[in-house]
């Protein structure tokens, strides 16, 4: 257990001083508050438009954002998370693989008295206190930007709320941070050890999304608010193999619904919940499968 | 093959003998295919932990974490080694090595000589009883061998530490060991202390004449 804080607080210590995480922090960072800035121009734009109507008609309209929820312009960071967050999360671990391959540590590290899951388990753990760090940063962007967008501080149960949704999105990006790490440990060029993720990464994110939008042809076509399945043995493989391994759908939809967030589907919660516990699952299953052997062997550019 | 406790032992042989995949086994990093090994009498796979835990270990290329300081990368094996708070140990091994002064540069504004001094610095800050050096000189200067030298020769006089060495300069063997063993394709085919060795093979000038004769005579 010892070991397992030890490389967790190395790993910690030499990922914040790499530019690419650094970079990486930023770029994030930067979303969250442009996610902000645009929030609040439409707010503004839109409020100004209902005021001067209201002032021309003198007539009582509806406030457009009287049924929102207070946190609906931190929307946006639901997208971030699934696309900036996974690429972050990837990167994350293939630099932590790679570093130390690269650096030529490996046979001094297990020199010594450390077990191959301690050292990976330290590794993760380091990973994702870094990747907390940044959505907890991201939270308080957050919190504030609400704030100034809509002049009113979040209630304690909107600030749980986004509490919920960035500790959701921690663990969403858990098995995208041991992905990384076993591509970064497994493969043999270092390119290859962040294309393998990343297709992975695409393949669950758009692809199989876009087999389930061909699972309702009526929606892509008229505007029908309810959802139609579409029959046929192709469709229901689909539905019943493909869907559950989407697993930012299942993201984006707990999000939505832990976001107040409007047109959040019809999928059952506890469902995506058990999709997103058991792809971490799988993540550290996989995770327990790399051997010395991989990490100790040459890595090229 | 026995190396004996307090000796210098020159781990001789070609490029692609085995001397590397030896040395990995010993220090558990490599599970034997086949056969047993104890270090200090411990199991080399049974109590691959302890082991490691008695055993300092230098790679023929060494190489830290570039990015952090002298201090930082040697906290990290030191803490890795079971030493909890590893400070005092670190100045003292670096005091003892003549190599103070840089405790807060980055390692990679270091030179390969000063890395291997960093390399035996990790190695011995558990203060173990066996040492392992794999091919310690390659790729330094006259100076810096000399140097790598007279530290194996403290280590072992001063410390008491045993020394398993890696190295196809016989000369160096020549200078710090006191026995020496042979491998060929894998299989030891000589082992016996420096100074015996020189007095079976009288007629020849050098070690590397004699390593030369035993290696043709086990063709």
């Amino acid at each position: 257990m010892k070991t397992i804080f030890i490389v967790a607080k190395h790993e910690l210590k030499t990922a914040g001083r790499e530019r690419l995480s650094q970079a990486l922090l930023l770029i994030f960072l930067g979303m969250v508050l442009i996610s902000a800035v645009i929030g609040w121009a439409a707010h503004s734009t839109v409020m100004n438009v209902y005021n001067e109507t209201l002032r021309q008609t003198g007539r009582h309209l509806a406030n457009p954002f009287a049924g929102a929820s207070p946190l609906d312009p931190v929307k946006n960071s639901v997208i971030y998370v699934v696309l900036i967050g996974a690429l972050l999360a990837i990167i994350a671990g293939v630099s932590s693989s790679v570093r130390d391959r690269r650096a030529g540590v490996i046979d001094i590290l297990f020199s010594r008295p450390v077990k191959i899951r301690d050292y990976l388990a330290g590794k993760l753990l380091g990973i994702q206190c870094w990747l907390g760090f940044i959505l907890l940063a991201a939270m308080t962007l957050s919190w504030i930007s609400v704030w100034v967008v809509t002049s009113h501080k979040l209630s304690l149960g909107d600030t749980v709320a986004l509490l919920g949704f960035f500790s959701l999105a921690w663990v969403f990006l858990l098995p995208f941070s041991a992905l990384g790490l076993i591509a970064g440990a497994k493969t043999r060029h270092e390119a290859n050890a962040l294309l393998i993720p990343i297709l992975f990464w695409v393949i669950i994110t758009f692809i199989i999304p876009q087999l389930g939008t061909a699972e309702n042809p009526s929606a892509l076509l008229n505007p029908v608010p309810a959802r139609v399945a579409s029959t046929g043995l192709l469709f229901r493989a689909n539905r019943l193999l493909l869907q559950p391994l989407s697993v930012t759908e299942h993201f984006k939809h707990v999000s939505g619904v832990i976001l107040h967030l409007p047109d959040t589907g019809p999928s059952s919660v506890l469902f995506d919940l058990l999709v997103l516990a058991l792809a971490a699952i799988a993540g550290l299953a996989a995770l327990a499968l790399v051997n010395r052997a991989s990490l100790r062997s040459p890595l090229y550019e | 093959m026995k190396s004996a406790p307090g000796e210098i032992f020159g781990f001789l042989g070609h490029n692609g003998a085995g001397k590397t995949t030896t040395v990995n086994i010993l220090t558990t990093l490599l599970e034997p295919t086949a056969g047993t090994a104890l270090v200090n009498g411990f199991d080399i796979i049974k109590d691959s932990l302890t082991v490691r835990r008695i055993i300092g270990y230098l790679p023929e290329n060494v190489e830290f974490y570039d990015a952090l300081t002298l201090m930082e990368n040697l906290t990290f094996f030191a803490k890795l080694s079971g030493l909890s708070k590893p400070g005092q140990r670190i100045r003292e091994v670096l005091k003892w090595l003549d190599f103070t002064g840089h405790e807060n540069q980055k390692l990679a504004t270091f030179s390969k000589g000063m890395r291997q001094r960093v390399g035996i610095a990790q190695a011995i800050l558990h203060e173990p009883s066996l040492l392992f050096l794999d091919e310690p000189t390659s790729g330094l200067d006259p100076a810096g061998v000399k140097i790598l030298r007279d530290t194996v020769i403290r280590l072992n006089q001063e410390l008491g530490m045993t020394i398993f060495m890696n190295t196809h300069l016989l000369a160096e063997v020549t200078k710090t060991c006191s026995s020496i063993g042979v491998l060929r394709a894998g299989r030891l085919i000589y082992q016996d202390s420096l100074a015996r060795t020189l007095e079976k093979f009288p007629s020849e000038d050098s070690l590397e004449d004699i390593y030369l004769k035993i290696d043709a005579q086990t063709a």
